[in-house]
């Protein structure tokens, strides 16, 4: 005899935790989309990597000079340092633990913050010696970024430590879903007490052009998220020894 | 004995991207005699310069996601379009001309088919003060329009 209640129920619940995988699918990917500002001037925090035409054409150079090509065994790339405990199994969201298997020391926060309002007060000073008349000298900081700094917008707290830029990013989190009867609802939210413009970014304003990150995101990962709930829905029908007509409705 | 086949060039087109679906909405907005009567500021992509004035529209493609299928692709756009307008009176009334051109509307495009062209929501957008101290109004909503291409 076959207890169809309890079938059901357990394609149910499977269905409902496809759905949370589906709304951390959704952060994953608003996360990547969300913008980040670009708080540094000039290009000197960022790396140029060759493009691999660079790399071909600087091979006959090497050559003649009697280098190797780059990346051989003659000029290797830096080794992989592994650590001696091995990985742990954790959390998807525990992603720090899980690379490095502790969490950061409080000094790293520390050093990055002192950094960071280093950086601010040569800004200022900088912006006081030109209003002085002197020559402009380039600062680390561009005058969005000494913003970001002064207010604190800048620092979002990640594992305890405070990253420059990425506060809307940080801000986006998926919930988990909600059980209502025969109804379950995911969400995906952006935006705290401290990140209160998420929503002219999703929308834009008269002084700004939107930005979209969640609706683009959901569109992504709509197919995913529906495959995912279909998939975990036939596997729990089938582990459930028995056939069955299910009708689903998604509505993202 | 030799076997050989021949490749059709012909047979592998490139999929178009949204533009043209983007270019058809804006026809189709401006196709519209009221509407374009009613909007003084014109039509903008993204945002609209500093000294133009109310009201006027902006819109703004937010995804455009390729369903490849066998013999052709759908491309399912969702477009934002809002009215910016100095009181909400005015800015509902050309929100409501918005959707009346462009709701169940069927878009021109050369070598694309309209399939659907919908509002699908609204903006959850409010007042917001402008550069000269003046309140604006930001209304509108979000339009799903999908075009098929025969490949």
């Amino acid at each position: 005899m076959i207890d169809f209640a309890a079938l059901a129920e357990m394609v149910f619940d499977n269905a409902v935790s496809a759905l949370g995988t589906g709304a951390l699918l959704v952060q994953e990917r608003a996360q990547h989309l969300a913008p980040v500002r670009h708080i540094f001037s000039g290009d000197r925090y960022t790396i140029r990597r060759k493009r691999a035409s660079e790399i071909e054409s600087d091979r006959l150079i090497r050559a003649q000079l009697g280098l190797s090509v780059e990346g051989s065994v003659d000029n290797p790339r830096p080794r992989t340092v592994r650590t001696k405990s091995p990985l742990r199994k954790t959390e998807p969201s525990n992603r720090w633990a899980g690379t490095y298997g502790r969490r950061p020391p409080p000094k790293w926060r520390e050093r990055r913050m002192r950094v960071a309002q280093q950086h601010l007060a040569d800004y200022q000073s900088e912006m006081a010696s030109r209003k002085a008349g002197n020559p402009p000298q380039p600062t680390v900081l561009d005058r969005r970024g000494a913003h970001e700094v002064k207010s604190k917008r800048a620092s979002s707290l990640r594992w305890g430590h405070a990253y420059i830029g990425g506060a809307l990013r940080d801000s986006i989190k998926a919930w988990a879903p909600e059980v209502s009867g025969t109804y379950a609802e995911a969400w995906v939210t952006a935006g705290n007490q401290d990140v209160d413009y998420a929503k002219y970014m999703e929308f834009g304003t008269r002084h700004a052009a939107a930005h979209p990150y969640l609706r683009p995101a959901l569109a992504e990962t709509r197919a995913e998220i529906v495959s995912r709930i279909a998939a975990a829905i036939k596997e729990s029908s089938r582990t459930g020894g028995s056939h069955m007509d299910i009708e689903i409705v998604v509505r993202l | 004995m030799t076997a050989g086949f021949t490749l059709n060039a012909n047979i592998k087109k490139p999929v178009l991207t949204s533009a043209p679906v983007k270019r058809a909405l804006v026809q189709k907005l401006r196709a519209s005699p009221s509407l374009v009567a009613a909007i003084a500021g014109g039509i903008h992509e993204g945002i609209a310069p500093r000294k133009v004035r109310y009201p006027f529209i902006v819109y703004q493609l937010i995804a455009a996601s390729y369903n490849r299928q066998w013999g052709g692709v759908i491309i399912e756009a969702t477009f934002d379009v809002s009215v910016y307008a100095e009181n909400p009176v005015d800015a509902n009334n050309i929100d409501a001309l918005i959707t009346t051109a462009l709701d169940e509307a069927v878009l021109v495009m050369d070598e694309q088919d309209s399939m659907l062209c919908r509002r699908v929501s609204d903006l959850p957008t409010g007042p917001d003060i402008d550069s000269e101290g003046k309140r604006i109004y930001q209304v509108g909503g979000s339009y799903s329009v999908w075009a098929h291409q025969t490949l």
